[in-house]
């Protein structure tokens, strides 16, 4: 095993504690809905919400860099150049992860000042940690970029999938720098943050996910790589075209210019059409293959990205994305609803394939099959889909009831909170949050037993020797 | 818009989109599996997106605008299976035609051939 692949089993791992920790405050903030009282003057809602939605972006960073260092070396053909520099990067990731969390836990908040956003909290939705850490967030990515970039220039060898991947990690970085400034006025202030917020997660990302899936689909599948090249340039063209402008549905109702009512709604109706597009792949690949794998998780979870993608961003996406819905749905629960489902879809299936894989490899298992996987596959997706389920419905009776009839209101609000649609909405994101946490405390187990007393042959058979 | 209509509209635009992947799976499925009965299940799901599609545009207070992006879009889900599949199709066998082509698996070909005679 190259050294790269020993520290993408460090990021993976990290990705999977976050995994947890993102879960764990999920749960904690849909119980604050069932139950508004619930550690009142201890911790609040907000920082719950902070902890959950920032070990969402980061646990799904820790699994990109993680999937990347495992798959560069096989792609290259020679180790990682300057692994060590991404190894001691890990080490000093981590700790400031933990730091902005205790932090954030026992801190929580501070007065309005440069030392509050400095040290405690910026206080921008998905880049609350404190400025000291988005700096070591980008020291981190600068990192990660130079071992990419550096080892693409040593090695002989240059796939199309490795020079998509060093393109996408300019914007990866650029964008992360709408980090740091904090604009008094909200509309220009908000402008610049969507472009961190959307088109990380609706254009770079998409391309890291894609390269991922191309790595992944070689390794498990053995599919060729001139396919799955021409496929990533198709997918990576589709997903950009409509991905870029598609940032116009956040800007309807900040203030920007009417214009962006056309742009973003055109670009945000044209998203499911590429996401089709990988359904019929998953389904060709899945066909082509008939189903045969020594990795079944990995290829189930495989698929569940394609459909989810699907479902999450293409279906749930465009139930809201036009501007006459999106008027009085945009941030309710509707909004979490989606927000929910395109992440699972997009992104974090991917991740979980990609983990299996490396188990497999790294436990050199002669296949990788059991209960537990079937069971967590099974418990957290359905877990998922009810809470979507729940929200959407929570969201869109907050749409009718606040934002049509009431008009938005403050009175408006509150009277939803009694509404028994709504109440019930919460109340089944709550007990399909309690059963995907379940499914992730089986996932766990599985990830660490899964594959270790079953061995691939390495050694000659002595009837083999014997003939 | 009444708030009536916002549910209504929405909930037919996501039946709109979730028709329309029905579609493109069972599409691939009949294609895949050699079943033409599934296409033709395939294809009444279209139907029904169809008909989605024209009470979207006829029964729905959005704009036109919206309503002629939705009609253009309509056409795109029922060409985007066929074409996906027959691109995937052909580079697939585009790379069999390229990996036939190569000496070494020429001379595996002809050494299996001779194992086969002997």
């Amino acid at each position: 095993m190259y050294r790269s692949q020993r520290l993408a089993l460090k990021y993976l791992s990290a990705s999977m504690v976050l995994f947890g920790v993102m879960v764990l405050f999920g749960v904690l903030s849909a119980t604050y809905y069932v139950n508004p009282s619930f550690l009142l003057d201890t911790f609040n809602f907000n920082t719950a919400k902070i902890l959950h939605i920032d070990t969402l972006i980061l646990w799904h960073l820790m699994g990109f860099f993680g999937a990347v260092y495992w798959f560069l070396p096989v792609d290259t053909g020679q180790d990682v150049e300057g692994i060590a520099l991404g190894e001691v990067m890990f080490w000093i990731f981590c700790a400031v992860i933990a730091v902005v969390a205790a932090v954030l836990i026992f801190v929580q908040y501070g007065p309005a000042t440069e030392f509050t956003l400095w040290f405690i909290n910026q206080g921008r939705k998905y880049v609350e940690a404190p400025r000291w850490a988005a700096v070591a967030v980008v020291i981190a990515g600068v990192v990660f970029a130079y071992n990419v970039v550096a080892t693409a220039l040593k090695s002989t060898r240059r796939s199309g999938i490795l020079i998509v991947l060093i393109l996408d990690l300019v914007p990866l970085l650029v964008l992360y720098l709408d980090a740091f400034p904090s604009i008094p006025n909200m509309s220009q202030d908000l402008f610049w943050w969507w472009w961190l917020v959307h088109l990380w997660v609706e254009a770079t990302w998409e391309v890291l996910i894609g390269c991922i899936m191309a790595w992944t689909l070689m390794e498990l599948l053995g599919a060729s790589r001139h396919v799955v090249e021409s496929w990533l340039y198709v997918e990576v063209a589709l997903v950009l075209g409509t991905g870029i402008l598609g940032l116009g549905h956040h800007y309807f109702w900040i203030g920007t210019p009417r214009y962006w009512l056309g742009v973003g709604g055109f670009f945000s109706a044209l998203e499911p059409l590429p996401l089709l597009g990988m359904v019929i792949h998953a389904i060709y690949d899945a066909g082509t293959h008939r189903m045969q794998t020594g990795n079944r998780p990995a290829f189930y979870w495989m698929l569940a990205e394609a459909f989810g993608n699907f479902l999450g961003a293409g279906v749930w996406g465009f139930m809201m994305t036009l501007p006459q819905i999106n008027l009085y749905s945009h941030g309710t629960q509707w909004t979490a609803s989606h927000a929910h489902f395109a992440f699972w879809g997009a992104y974090s299936c991917g991740i979980v394939a990609v983990i299996y894989l490396a188990l497999e490899k790294s436990r050199k298992s002669a296949g990788l099959d059991g209960w537990a996987w079937k069971w967590s596959f099974a418990l957290l997706n359905l877990g998922l889909l009810g809470m979507v389920g729940g929200l959407l419905i929570a969201g869109m009776d907050q749409a009718f009831f606040d934002r049509a009839l009431g008009g938005s209101t403050w009175s408006s609000f509150i009277a939803l909170q009694h509404r028994p649609w709504y109440i019930e909405g919460m109340w089944s994101r709550f007990g399909f949050g309690l059963m995907f946490a379940a499914g992730y405390a089986i996932l766990m187990y599985d990830m660490l037993s899964i594959g270790k007393g079953k061995q691939a042959k390495t050694t000659i058979e002595p009837r083999e020797a014997a003939a | 818009m009444t708030p009536d209509s916002v549910v209504t509209t929405a909930l037919l635009l996501g039946a709109f989109v979730l028709l329309a992947g029905v579609y493109g799976l069972l599409y691939s499925l009949a294609v895949l599996l050699e079943r033409p009965s599934l296409k033709s299940v395939g294809y009444f799901f279209y139907l029904v997106h169809f008909v989605i599609m024209l009470t979207i545009v006829f029964a729905t207070p959005l704009g036109a605008g919206w309503k002629v992006l939705i009609a253009v879009s309509s056409i795109a889900y029922l060409a985007i299976p066929p074409i996906t599949w027959r691109y995937l199709t052909r580079i697939h066998r585009d790379e069999e035609r390229l990996h036939d082509s190569k000496p070494a698996r020429r001379a595996a070909r002809t050494l299996a051939g001779m194992g086969r005679s002997a």
